[in-house]
């Protein structure tokens, strides 16, 4: 009993440490943000009086206009700096500067993206653990946050130096720019850091305290700490977010570029915060890809049935948190190219319509590749239960209707081109494809395409089960109608936009959102109602998974590391040849935008490199576990040692 | 063509759709699990519903849904 | 190809020479036959995986910069030699098919990205923050025959055009047509004369009969040449050289717009360097950068001015004159087509310089015309060709070289289609289509 108080105390005051370490930065920074405009949360407008009081030469202040927000403010940082095309700004070995810079961009942020999102969904599933009555499948939870969370654990190390290399990097290589990005953020440069550390430190007592906080209050402590944890982790996300938005579009500064002292203005930017939500979503369907290819790996090397079976549902949970971010995320990139046609709508056309436009040509295909593995996954995942035989024969049907959502989706509509090629052309759309490429088409093909995921996963709900309420045949019937009507609406929104001019069309898209929204949350809802004391028809048999849906797995994560690579590059490169958009000019010898097909290979090769360097991560954590394998193999009698082979 | 682009007649037909099913559910039990009624309640609501949604929401960003109809 | 082979054996050979040294080894030292045999086997294919491994790297290496579409190659090499070491390396076998799925959609994605049409974004434009204030004449005179014409040296070119946009009506050298707009050459002795003209009513603006009587309330009038100059880019319709304004007025109205405002919107220092080159350019002495930005002062609010970091060039879109996003109305003006042809149904658009667009009825009459030598075929393609090349067929009795040949470049694809499309609809006798 004393032991078990003694643990108390000691993880109350751990969680409370944890708290001072969320805390401490804020503090700490108080005096420096005073000028500012406090903490993020606070975010109150911009005290001038005080900073005046700092500064002893006020006789001679200069005020500068702020470029976004407009607002007026006292200068109190030099100039962007003018860079030339000499070793002097732009030091360079005997390569493109830029080519290095991105790949040690992107790996730190493929890293960087996992270790953040892994730890929410220890979160999600540590509660999911807590709450769920089955006492065996409680202990299955908690043992898959914690084989998350190990796994995340060495690569949050890798994420630190890649973190540590990236600054070498953009010091050796960009010092001008990257001295000036650092001066305008120095309120929050250190802050960061701080929470670096106070991210370090909760992980690892988090870590270190699953086994010692197992029961109880015990347990509802360790999870506010993931809590904690978290909150952590996305400041820090948001706050990198901030430099990123300020770099594509800068405000907090005058036209000139010298800091107005106003921290919350440089950053809360114009696109702060719809990249916030899209990166927060991001990350998580990222992390839920690389999570599910790690099951995949074990399912497929594993040797008995019991990992099989283990490993098939890891899949499972990875892939459908995975999924569940990727549904909304269209809607995320949505809002954010808003914001940017808001903020610079020269800017959006060089995205969507110009230069750029064959980037997002790729991604489009891309959403499609992910939501077709996707639902290849699911449909193959019915192979596990029994009594979804039922649902196998519609499946045709719906590849159909994916594939013709899909082609829709991709149709391009406005392209650049050349005069020559307008010349023969005739026009800047194509003679017959130029007809069709509107967005509320492609909208529409998108629509389809994620209602069908949500029936897919009505259908893998349903799979196994009858519902027994006494209105299941109502139930039924309705959810046809729903989903008929639903698609018959979208349709219908995708056809109407051609006969209606553009500046109504545009509108549009909402409602077919709206549509595919309520189908998601209201068929769902209805479904979970009807399965209340459903029928078992069979029993999941976990592991009975095909080897196809394996690799289906491993393909929808590589497709969205590749996916993620490829709109990193997309946003980065609006800037064009601007280091901080029309602030500070990038005058180095790499200020143009490469081919589309350098893009690709670049970011296969980064792909690629992740995936093997993360593959090795898998490997040493495999080390780690060995021991319980070997123990389980013990107890099986009768089992010979395999034979040596060459 | 007046009545059709006017939000309230769709309302009435969503509120129709819902106090149908009320009725049926709660009085005729039985009747619930009937083809056609529930193929009647079921497309009433969802096809009011969708109306409503694509109104209010063409609505919300000041574009007329039924510009073509009006026209 | 043998460059490719020589590339990859000379990073590969010491492990190809390990692996044959390895097959050696394997068939001296192990005694059972089958068991040699598939050792020696297993080298092989060991071997061809890193021959092919090789030469996908070495094709990375040799072509990495160089826009090589073939790049993908490498990575569907890796997927084969994955998927073939997965086969016979049973052990190891999820790895590799794992591995070989990873490059798989590397490949496929790679390949797809370097079989669409490759759109490379140039260099910037050289930096357009200038400080105009420190130039001397020569160098401000530069800067403005860039904005008027595009380039230094450019003046001479027929049909070069630059953001200011003033060759699409004004004429530069002595003998020049200029039917739209006077004939700039010799203003700065003629602009003293203009101020004596009687229609010039200076020092009393509220006499005069134009529709705008002075700049902003209490400009005044000019005193000096070059305040009528600055006055005439600022507030063109407040006095009209006769037979210069917009058809119809009776010179009470001028078609030339404000030129410190959008769309052109130069700021003060451009202007002074326009002025500087219209100087310059005959020899004259200019009046210094202060003077003539004062003589803007006089006529351009404050509020008015445009800051010189507001008209940097549209980033990637090289200065078009409209983007395609404005309506079409719009588009025509911007584009300045208003200014000389006639267009059913754009409000401004009585131009005579040009035939009237009345596309729908005259098209088809043109392309069927012996004298047409164009590629057109339908209404569409004779409107676009039109446009991006005027002088493919020129209507009677207009002469050939008026319109300029730039708006290929200058136009939008977007504002070209929109421009295509309304011009298309319009119909002789008929109401002007719904913009």
């Amino acid at each position: 009993m004393g032991g078990l108080t003694r643990n108390k105390t000691l993880s109350i005051m751990a969680l409370g440490a944890m708290i001072g370490l969320l805390l401490l930065p804020i503090v700490v920074s108080m005096p420096a943000l005073a000028g500012g405009g406090g903490t993020p949360a606070a975010g109150g407008p911009p005290p001038d009086v005080a900073k005046k009081a700092d500064t002893p030469e006020a006789a001679k202040v200069e005020k500068g206009r702020d470029v976004y927000y407009k607002t007026e403010g006292i200068v109190s940082g030099a100039p962007a700096p003018k860079t030339a095309d000499n070793p002097q700004f732009y030091p360079r070995y005997n390569f493109e500067s830029r080519v290095l810079l991105w790949f040690a961009n992107q790996q730190h942020l493929y890293y960087g993206s996992f270790v953040l999102a892994v730890p929410i969904f220890c979160m999600i599933i540590e509660f999911m653990g807590i709450i769920s009555k089955d006492k065996a499948m409680a202990k299955k939870y908690d043992q898959l946050a914690y084989d998350f969370i190990k796994i995340s654990l060495t690569a949050y190390s890798l994420t630190a130096i890649l973190g540590g290399i990236l600054i070498f990097t953009f010091l050796t290589l960009y010092p001008a720019f990257f001295g000036y990005l650092s001066s305008i953020f120095r309120p929050v440069m250190h802050i960061y850091a701080l929470l670096f550390v106070a991210e370090s430190g909760t992980i690892y007592i988090y870590y270190y305290g699953w086994d010692r906080m197992k029961e109880g209050l015990l347990k509802w402590i360790h999870v506010s700490m993931s809590v904690v944890l978290n909150v952590i982790g996305t400041t820090l996300m948001f706050l990198a977010n901030s430099w990123i938005g300020f770099m594509m579009s800068p405000a907090g500064v005058d036209e000139q570029g010298r800091y107005l002292g106003n921290i919350w203005h440089s950053i809360h930017t114009a696109l702060w915060n719809p990249l916030n939500v899209h990166r927060l979503l991001g990350n998580m369907a990222f992390g839920g890809g690389v999570v599910a290819a790690y099951a995949a790996y074990r399912f497929l090397a594993s040797k008995t049935d019991e990992e099989r079976a283990h490993y098939d549902w890891m899949g499972y949970i990875a892939m459908a948190i995975g999924v569940a971010f990727l549904i909304p995320l269209p809607f995320a990139g949505y809002w954010l190219m808003r914001e940017v046609y808001a903020y610079r709508q020269q800017m959006g056309i060089t995205l969507m319509g110009g230069l750029l436009a064959w980037l997002f040509i790729i991604q489009a295909t891309m959403i499609g590749i992910l939501f077709l593995s996707a639902n290849y996954y699911l449909w193959q995942a019915m192979g596990r239960m029994r009594g979804a035989e039922k649902y196998q024969r519609y499946i045709k049907y719906m590849v159909f209707v994916l594939v013709c959502g899909f082609l829709i989706f991709i149709t391009p509509h406005t392209m650049v081109m050349t005069p020559t090629e307008l010349k023969a052309m005739g026009g800047q759309q194509h003679p017959v494809l130029g007809n069709y490429g509107v967005m509320s088409a492609k909208n529409g093909g998108i629509n389809v395409i994620i209602t069908t995921t949500v029936l897919s996963f009505i259908w893998y709900a349903r799979g196994n089960k009858v519902p027994m309420v006494s209105w299941a045949r109502f139930g039924n019937i309705f959810m046809g109608c729903f989903f008929g009507m639903a698609y018959i609406n979208i349709i219908w929104l995708a056809i109407y936009g051609y006969y209606i001019p553009a500046n109504v069309r545009v509108g549009l898209s909402v409602p077919q959102v709206a549509t595919t929204l309520s189908c998601l949350f209201f068929m769902t809802a209805l479904n979970l109602v009807m399965l209340k004391g459903a029928k078992h028809s069979g029993a999941i048999e976990w592991g009975k998974i095909s080897v196809r849906s394996q690799y289906a797995l491993i393909m929808l994560a590589t497709a969205f590391t590749w996916m993620m690579g490829l709109m990193g590059y997309i946003r980065s490169s609006v800037r064009l040849f601007w280091h901080v958009n029309e602030i500070m000019r990038d005058n180095s010898p790499w200020a143009y935008t490469h081919t589309t097909g350098f893009a690709a290979n670049m970011i296969s090769f980064n792909v690629l490199f992740f995936w093997l360097t993360i593959l090795f991560v898998f490997f040493l954590a495999t080390l780690g576990v060995k021991k319980a394998p070997v123990e389980a193999k013990v107890t099986v009698p009768g089992r010979v040692p395999e034979p040596a082979t060459h | 063509m007046e009545i059709v682009t006017n939000p309230l007649f769709w309302l009435a037909l969503l509120g129709l759709g819902v106090i149908l099913l009320a009725f049926v559910a709660l009085k005729k039990k039985a009747l619930l699990n009937n083809v056609y009624v529930a193929v009647t309640i079921s497309l009433l609501i969802a096809v009011a519903y969708f109306h409503i949604v694509d109104h209010y929401m063409m609505d919300m960003q000041g574009l007329d849904y039924w510009y073509l109809f009006r026209k | 190809m043998a460059e490719l082979f020589a590339a990859a054996f000379g990073i590969g050979w010491p492990v190809l020479a390990l692996l044959v040294g390895l097959m050696i080894y394997f068939q001296v030292s192990i005694p059972d036959r089958t068991t040699r045999r598939r050792a020696v086997f297993k080298t092989f294919i060991g071997m061809l995986a890193a021959v092919m491994a090789f030469i996908a790297i070495a094709n990375y290496k040799l072509n990495f910069f160089g826009n090589s579409r073939l790049l993908p190659v490498s990575l569907a090499m890796v997927t084969a030699l994955s998927f073939m070491m997965a086969m016979y390396f049973y052990k190891v076998s999820a790895l590799f098919k794992i591995g070989g799925t990873m490059f798989f959609v590397a490949a496929a994605l790679s390949g797809y990205g370097n079989w669409l049409p490759q759109v490379e974004g140039g260099f910037p434009p050289p930096e357009v923050k200038l400080d105009f204030g420190s130039m001397t004449a020569q160098q401000l005179a530069d800067e403005g025959e860039k904005i008027i014409f595009g380039g230094i040296g450019q003046s001479k070119v027929q049909g070069a055009i630059g953001k200011g946009q003033c060759p699409l009506c004004h004429g530069f050298n002595q003998g020049f047509l200029s039917e739209r707009a006077p004939n700039l050459f010799g203003i700065p002795e003629r602009a003293k004369k203009q101020l004596e003209d009687p229609r010039y009513h200076k020092g009393k603006p509220g006499d005069r009969d134009t529709t705008q009587k002075e700049a902003f309330a209490g400009a005044g009038t000019a005193d000096s040449g070059q305040e009528y100059i600055s006055e005439s880019h600022a507030c063109p319709s407040c006095y009209v050289v006769s037979g210069f304004g917009v058809k119809g007025t009776n010179d009470k109205d001028s078609p030339m717009p404000a030129i410190h405002k959008p769309p052109i919107s130069l700021s003060l220092g451009e202007l002074a360097a326009v002025d500087t080159w219209l100087y310059v350019r005959e020899g004259k002495e200019a009046p210094s950068y202060e003077e003539i930005i004062k003589a803007y002062e006089k006529f351009i609010p404050e509020a008015d001015r445009p800051k010189q970091t507001e008209d940097k060039p549209a980033a990637g879109g090289g200065g078009l004159l409209a983007t395609g996003e404005e309506p079409v109305d719009q588009i025509f003006a911007k584009a300045q087509c208003v200014v000389c042809h006639t267009i059913p149904g754009i409000p401004g658009a009585m131009g005579t310089v040009g035939p009237k667009l009345v596309e729908k009825t005259n098209a088809p009459n043109r392309i069927r015309d012996p004298a047409y030598k164009g590629g057109a075929k339908t209404v569409r393609e004779y409107i676009t060709e039109s446009v991006i090349s005027p002088s493919t067929y020129v209507v009677k009795p207009f002469p050939d070289g008026v319109m300029p040949k730039v708006f290929g470049q200058k136009l939008s694809a977007g504002a070209l289609n929109k421009i295509v499309d309304y011009l298309s609809q319009v119909e002789e006798g008929k109401a002007p289509p719904k913009i």
